[in-house]
């Protein structure tokens, strides 16, 4: 791994707020990347926080930075995909931001930035592992930032596509920063793909977010990458005074895919929403970490992730919702429920709650089990067949997550949710 | 068109059903009452195909194209499609799963079992609305999710909508006056009637005689203990109103 490019210039200038974007000093910054790299070691299930996804294959394995360059233009699947209802859409190639496939509109709601060198641009220090693996190898840094009072119309897609050259296994960083001044509102569809079967891949994706007072920001994430394919994804979100986060995590791709969303609710009455869903087969593993923190008076959070998994999937969910002392009358929610189709899925599901407040009020869950047998009787009564019964019932359980969501990401979504739920049977579960 | 001979039922190892038979033939009305835990619930979901209901000995058969079949061996969807229906005492709930795809998914599966060519949702929605209009029911029932946040009324009306729009040979109708103020049973009395006509055959499972007053039945049966005890008309009925069920059983 070479680092010879860092110490390109960067200018903020285009940047409305230049204090976001803070360089770290670089004398103590080299020194500490190279420590990184020579003592790196891949976690082991002996951590407490990655007891259920053992990555010990992985680690076994020697991966390539990407290298590929972008094809002269998307599919036709994804061009459709892209054509309508979104304001712009950027896409990235192998975590490279590819210009002539994206469509950007000239607008002066918003700038978007590609800053070279960006590992310089965050702090190491209590950076979790595959987010120091990702500053290790990141070549460039993308910002998006929406000017104050400033509301985009339509949601705004950014595609990051991978492909991997055959023969080696490689790694794909990219990193966001996307930054809502005050009043602003946006909409944003971040959607990971992959376009063939690969061997053996890491996506290694950071998001970080940073909401002024009184932001609106809906963040949908959707996963949808290749058989083949290792994801460790990490979102950061800050919160100011007021500021209103609404976030569905989709994950449908991948092998394996580790997510970890932090949000801290750093201003009075800010307030998170953050929800998602999984649907496995086969053997995917789905793990969600994560800490929200209620840092300021009333805040507000509702966690709830839903899962389906079927033949020998698994899925974990370790979240946890932390009110401090300096936090009081804030409402935290955190419910995770799953549905097992098959005896062979396995979920540990661990909602955990830290209060260090009184006044506050908190309440968390965690139910998993069977589709309900009244239920596919109903259906079936009604001269539906037993499989479409099953396909009905497991989308109406997977569609309740969409209806809070953005109405053109919804219908981009739904088909890709049913089209994998045709895959799903219902195995005679006792 | 219905023929039970002698049927024993068990649920959890307990029998509930112990020797009941009945016919019922095209266009006739039947009712069939009886005290609490006498197996009228049962003898309903037996007929529809509820698996929790095992059926240890006797018979059903069913009249399909001129040929009694054996209705026990059908699965419950089957049994749907040739002309079965059964509305639920406690319909079921079915969270994002919208009431309009229900209805349609429904009613193109009985269509494509008999090989008439299925409705677009246009067509089905024009369709539907008709069927509302016909037991006065609100269309913005069409987009909310089976039966969720439905009143007990609502519900019950929501089984007589999809057994307008089935136009079932069949219809079992287990205490859908249950529950009901005595506005709503007129309405899904009225839509009962509009329903019946010489070719099908309805059975009322109920507890009390009131819904006989806007139903009329042609027989009345008493069951009791697993068994029908006694059959007779409509006056059956009124003498059990006012006489309870006591004499017959003692």
């Amino acid at each position: 791994m070479s680092f010879s490019n860092l110490e390109k210039a960067f200018s903020t200038a285009k940047l409305a707020s230049k204090d976001w974007f803070s360089k770290v000093s670089s004398s103590s910054f080299e020194g500490e990347l190279e420590e990184l790299l020579q003592n790196f070691s891949w976690p082991t299930p002996k951590k407490e926080n990655w007891k259920y996804t053992n990555i010990s294959r992985l680690s076994r394995l020697e991966f390539w930075p990407s290298e590929q360059k972008a094809p002269a233009s998307l599919s036709s699947s994804w061009q459709d995909f892209l054509k309508s209802g979104f304001e712009s859409s950027f896409v990235f190639w192998n975590g490279q931001y590819a210009p002539s496939l994206s469509k950007v509109s000239k607008s002066d709601q918003f700038q978007f930035l590609q800053i070279q060198n960006g590992s310089k641009f965050s702090k190491l220090e209590s950076a979790s592992e595959f987010e120091k693996v990702n500053q290790l190898l990141l070549n460039d840094l993308y910002a998006f930032e929406v000017n104050a009072q400033q509301k985009i119309a339509q949601p705004v897609a950014f595609l990051f596509l991978n492909s991997s050259d055959v023969g080696r296994p490689q790694i794909h960083s990219s990193r966001m920063r996307i930054l809502l001044n005050e009043f602003s509102e946006a909409s944003i569809l971040e959607i990971h793909a992959g376009l063939t079967e690969v061997s053996d891949q890491i996506e290694n994706h950071v998001c970080e977010v940073t909401l002024k007072d009184s932001a609106h920001l809906e963040h949908n994430f959707l996963n949808v990458t290749s058989h083949g394919s290792n994801n460790f994804f990490v979102k950061k979100f800050e919160q100011s005074k007021a500021s209103v986060l609404k976030t569905l995590h989709i994950d449908l791709g991948g092998d394996l895919t580790r997510t970890e969303t932090n949000v801290n609710l750093n201003g009075v009455a800010s307030e998170a929403f953050v929800n998602g869903i999984y649907l496995n087969e086969n053997k995917q593993h789905t793990d969600h970490q994560g800490i929200i923190r209620h840092v300021a008076p009333e805040t507000l959070s509702h966690q709830f992730f839903k899962g389906i998994l079927a033949d020998q999937s698994r899925a974990v969910f370790n979240a946890k919702v932390r009110i401090e002392q300096s936090a009081p009358k804030s409402t935290a929610e955190q419910l995770n429920k799953n549905l097992l189709m098959s005896n062979r899925a396995e979920i540990d599901s661990l909602p955990r709650l830290e209060i260090f407040n009184d006044d506050v009020k908190a309440t968390h869950g965690s139910a998993s089990g069977q589709i309900d047998q009244n239920q596919i009787f109903y259906l079936v009564s009604r001269a539906i067949s037993r499989d479409q019964a099953v396909r009905m019932l497991v989308e109406g359980y997977a569609y309740e997550m969409l209806d809070s969501v953005d109405s053109v990401v919804v219908q981009k979504v739904k088909s890709l949710l049913s089209e994998k739920l045709k895959h799903f049977k219902s195995e005679e579960v006792k | 068109m219905l023929d039970i001979q002698g049927l024993h039922v068990d649920i959890d190892e307990k029998e509930v059903l112990k020797g009941l038979s009945l016919k019922v033939n095209a266009g006739e009305v039947h009712a069939i009452m009886g005290p609490n835990g006498s197996g009228k619930s049962t003898l309903s979901k037996v007929l529809a195909g509820h698996p929790d209901y095992k059926v240890t000995s006797g018979k059903v058969l069913y009249e399909i194209n001129f040929k009694m079949k054996d209705l026990l061996e059908m699965a419950p969807e089957d049994r749907a499609r040739e002309g079965v229906y059964m509305a639920f005492q406690y319909p079921i709930e079915v969270p994002g799963v919208s009431n309009f795809k229900f209805l349609q998914m429904s009613f193109n599966s009985i269509c494509k079992h008999q090989g008439v060519p299925e409705m677009s949702d246009t067509q089905f929605s024009e369709f539907v609305k008709t069927k509302m209009k016909m037991i006065t029911m609100d269309e913005k029932f069409l987009d909310r999710s089976v039966n969720v946040g439905f009143s007990g009324g609502e519900k019950k009306r929501n089984e007589i909508l999809q057994m307008a729009v089935l136009s079932p040979r069949l219809a079992i109708l287990d205490e859908t006056d249950s529950g009901l103020d005595i506005d709503a049973l007129k309405i899904v009395a009225e839509g009962v009637n509009k329903i019946k006509s010489k070719s099908n055959a309805i059975i009322l499972i109920t507890h009390y005689q009131r819904l006989l007053n806007y139903i009329v039945p042609d027989f009345v049966h008493v069951l009791a203990g697993g068994k029908i005890i006694e059959s007779g008309d409509k006056k059956l009925a009124q003498k059990l109103e006012e006489k309870g069920y006591d004499w017959l059983i003692q």
